[in-house]
């Protein structure tokens, strides 16, 4: 399973909290994570920029941004980014790829073509599909409208970067 | 806890060249019981017929349509 390193700060009121009765937090980030099928490595609070690290890993990416999503509303949070790590035999599939990277199968190029269908485009056809996936939690089908680095911004929220791994096992 | 399982139903889009936004409200199952209704917007960048990048903005509401 891919592993992701986590970013976060908590909000004043979740320190104040915390001081009046403090609580061991790794239960809780373990209890996101193994529920949708992962597992959580390490869990350190530190000095700097961030109040504290996780490293965990999940099923894919759409089971991650799900954990951060979920962890994010909760509201303890001020701030929450998550990278997708990958291994080094990873990084070498991926300069390998990289050679056959540099032209567009003619495939692909056509799929750029934005194709008129009354008011629909084939764009718009794609972002729906991607919306019908997280409905029936059918993570082929998003996956299959998402370019391999595709990158996920949810504003003060999380930020996820890198490549989709679970596309490769897919 | 929450859980994704149940994602939005509501959408509305736009697009100009190869960036879309939508207005989506939805409502998220919580594991532990009960429901998160949200409403985002969202910026949808394609490249190649696929999405290359996805930036959103989120609001949980708790009180009414709006807050």
């Amino acid at each position: 399973m891919p592993l992701y390193l986590s970013r976060f700060s908590y909000t004043h009121e979740t320190w104040a909290t915390l001081i009046r009765n403090p609580e061991d937090r790794r239960k809780a980030a373990q209890t996101y994570i193994e529920s949708v099928g992962g597992k959580l490595h390490g869990f350190w609070y530190a000095f700097g920029t961030h109040d504290g690290y996780n490293l965990w890993e999940a099923p894919d990416n759409v089971s991650m941004a799900a954990v951060a999503l979920a962890i994010s509303g909760g509201g303890a949070l001020s701030s929450f980014e998550t990278t997708v790590l990958l291994t080094v035999d990873e990084a070498m599939a991926a300069l390998r790829k990289a050679k056959s990277a540099t032209e567009l199968p003619a495939r692909s190029v056509s799929r750029a073509r934005t194709i008129r269908r009354g008011n629909m485009s084939q764009n718009m056809d794609t972002v729906n599909a991607y919306l019908d996936g997280f409905r029936k939690n059918d993570h082929e089908q998003i996956l299959s409208c998402l370019t391999d680095d595709i990158k996920w911004t949810v504003f003060g929220a999380f930020q996820l970067t890198g490549a989709w791994s679970s596309r490769a096992t897919s | 806890m929450d859980s994704l399982r149940r994602i939005p139903v509501d959408r509305r889009m736009v697009e100009q060249g190869d960036v879309l936004m939508a207005e989506i409200t939805g409502t998220v199952r919580r594991a532990a019981g009960g429901e998160m209704r949200m409403s985002m917007a969202e910026v949808f960048v394609m490249r190649h017929g696929r999405i290359a990048e996805r930036r959103a903005w989120v609001i949980v509401l708790t009180e009414n349509d709006y807050r």
